[in-house]
């Protein structure tokens, strides 16, 4: 090729370049401006980053939503944050490879995001809903399931029974499950007042659909794959303290399943070796508090919410939590993407937006 | 042909740079927290972005800290204008002491303090998220002798950050920021079948943290004192508020969000636990009692 023609075809392909790939003015991708438009035609599309644009949307819109992918966990839609500028909060979501509908609640701008694998792949289907697709706003009931004698089979040791100490301790603990089980209930449910979250005890009877939360005396230890997501720093055993029962999703992502589960291993607080030894069993207000943690934070995957950066209730770092009451807060989340965990800086959980959202206010 | 791939080619190029250009990241929405380990100062501090164009302007001012309190805030609400936790900011920081010193601090109504600071200080360019990105940035004061300040920044990780100060080197504050608000510390004590117990002395300490050679129960992350022996001894100073339990067992302190510890006394009862460490706001301590036989 000529060197001046050649010339002449970079220029007219840089300009062009410029006009199309509207990047931001500190040449960062920042996807809320540029990032590209995903058409709601009903036609496939390929998603080329992790948030992508809707465009600005009308209340009371309905959005029929299916994102195919083989290692994409959950799908999210995301408005414009209040506070800052180039961040999204979560407003919705739903599961991959399923239809989802989505009511635009708000006249705003929205945006998808998906929590995928570094190096995924993507396609998506975005059409117009009919208002008959659109069941109203869900309530979501919690069942609180309790094992028999999920204290005393939690935290005494096994292989430590029959000796005096651990005797009277698990006298002492089943004397006081009453108490315990009491405040657990009381405690959950106080975090979910005015969240549109029912929390029903164990001798109540809610109406179907209900989620359960049950509370174990089961240990249950990490996974080998899990390990490099979890704080395990001189743990020789790494534990896990609670988690959701489902085969395909560990976050319900819009809250679409209204009858999902998930457990709390009481005897993973027990612990062994450097971890957890004596963590909680020193204190009645510690064994409450470290439960009912864990089972609001299992809710909190029940209904969609997702790991993140802050000390609140979604937070995976509780190692000091159980000595004060912590509560659902705003903060950025915190997801594993295949080679540990990262916080996206830029998507935003605010819990009480979130349910709000989603759930119809409490009728009970 | 090779017209075609002239032109194929650079476009290829700059379409990929496109969707591979290096994604926009936010300051992570790091808080802060302040905790007042010293068993006598007060203490108040200003923050600005070593970044501020205005030098003057420290526009964020915490509210006055007593002893055994935890100060948090969000640095995106402390600077709107960063986005979140900068990389390096400037201190001014002002220790105060009551004037009636001789009476504890829970029986002390006003806990009023002398208008003159025992110390005062700027500090400048600490190093925040620059090297550290934690959920709470930690700044806490420890306990020292009258006229000397000691901070110590960001979980210690920032070694090289000197915080010790000396003598008043600030104009006095005017006014004094209001006391930091009243959280909740309740509880209550009871028999193991629920029923409360009335007339159970409980006391309350606030965390002390002298020096460096402090075991590591004074931690902020440790679970308590548990480390080491008598260690209620090195990390909680005295008694500052007594309550007795009402009919129903219940007890309640008026006191500011903190790290404190509580014990309970009564004649002729055993507890379990005898003392437990928490982080108010809290309001389901509870001490199970039993005859001593």
């Amino acid at each position: 090729m000529n060197p001046r023609n050649f010339f002449r075809i970079m220029c007219v392909t840089v300009v062009g370049f410029l006009s199309s790939c509207t990047m931001s003015p500190d040449d960062l991708f920042d996807p809320f401006v540029d990032a590209p438009l995903i058409k709601t035609d009903g036609s496939s599309q390929n998603l080329v980053a992790e948030i992508s644009r809707l465009g600005m949307r009308q209340a009371g819109e309905i959005l029929r939503i299916e994102v195919f992918s083989d290692d994409v966990r959950g799908v999210y839609l995301l408005k414009q944050d209040a506070l800052q500028e180039s961040a999204g909060v979560i407003v919705g979501g739903g599961p991959v490879n399923e239809t989802f509908t989505y009511v635009v609640r708000e006249n705003s701008e929205l945006f998808l995001f998906v929590d995928a694998l570094v190096g995924s792949k993507a396609k998506v289907s975005i059409e117009a809903g009919i208002s008959s697709d659109v069941p109203p706003r869900p309530t979501q009931r919690i069942s609180i399931v309790l094992e028999t004698d999920f204290l005393v089979n939690g935290l005494i040791d096994d292989s430590a029974t029959g000796e005096a100490g651990d005797m009277a301790t698990a006298d002492f603990l089943s004397s006081i499950q009453p108490i315990v089980q009491a405040d657990l209930l009381s405690r959950i449910q106080q975090v979910f007042d005015g969240t549109g979250v029912t929390i029903f005890g164990p001798e109540d009877t809610p109406e179907e659909p209900f989620s359960t939360l049950t509370i174990s005396g089961r240990r249950a230890l990490a996974a080998e794959d899990e390990l490099d997501s979890l704080e395990v720093v001189g743990c020789s055993d790494v534990v896990i303290f609670g988690e959701v029962l489902s085969d395909s999703s560990r976050v319900d992502a819009g809250n679409q399943n209204l009858s999902d589960d998930a457990i709390v291993y009481v005897g993973s607080f027990r612990g062994t070796g450097n971890c957890n030894a004596g963590l909680i069993i020193n204190s009645t207000n510690n064994i409450i508090n470290a439960l009912a943690l864990s089972g609001a934070h299992e809710i909190g995957h029940l209904l969609g919410l997702n790991h993140t950066a802050l000390d609140g209730i979604m937070s995976t770092s509780p190692s000091f939590a159980i000595q004060r009451q912590l509560q659902f807060q705003r903060s950025q989340i915190v997801l594993d993407v295949g080679r540990g965990n990262e916080i996206f800086t830029t998507v935003i959980q605010d819990p009480q937006l979130y349910f709000d959202a989603i759930l119809a206010p409490n009728a009970e | 042909m090779r017209r075609a791939c002239g032109v194929i080619l650079p476009m290829m190029v700059l379409t990929l740079s496109c969707s591979t250009a290096p994604s926009l990241v936010l300051p992570v929405e790091t808080e802060l927290l302040i905790v007042n380990t010293s068993s006598r100062w007060y203490v108040t501090m200003g923050l600005r972005p070593d970044s501020a164009e205005d030098e003057s302007g420290f526009d964020f001012q915490s509210k006055l800290i007593p002893p055994g309190a935890l100060f948090r805030e969000r640095f995106i609400n402390i600077f709107p204008q960063t986005g979140g936790c900068p990389d390096r900011f400037d201190l001014r920081v002002y220790l105060y002491k009551r004037i009636n010193e001789d009476i504890p601090i829970g029986l002390d109504e006003t806990e009023e303090v002398d208008p003159i600071p025992v110390a005062s200080a700027e500090l400048l360019d600490i190093l925040a998220c620059e090297v550290v990105v934690a959920s709470s940035y930690t700044i806490v004061l420890r306990d020292s002798q009258e006229g000397v300040g000691i901070l110590k920044f960001a979980q210690e990780l920032i070694g090289e950050q000197d915080g010790t100060f000396s003598g008043n080197t600030l104009p006095p504050l005017d006014p004094i920021p209001d006391l930091l608000d009243n959280a909740n510390l309740s509880g209550r004590v009871i028999m193991d079948d629920g029923v409360g117990i009335e007339g159970v002395g409980v006391l309350l300490r606030t965390r002390v943290r002298r020096g460096d050679d402090d075991p590591a129960c004074c931690s902020i992350n440790s679970g308590g004192p548990t480390d080491v022996e008598d260690a209620t001894v090195c990390c909680y100073g005295a008694p500052i508020a007594v309550e007795t339990t009402d009919m129903d067992g219940q007890f309640s302190f008026d006191r500011p969000p903190g790290a404190y510890w509580l014990e309970v006394f009564a004649d002729d009862l055993l507890f379990r636990p005898v003392a437990v460490t928490v982080e108010s706001p809290i309001d389901n301590i509870i001490f199970i009692g039993e005859v001593n036989p």
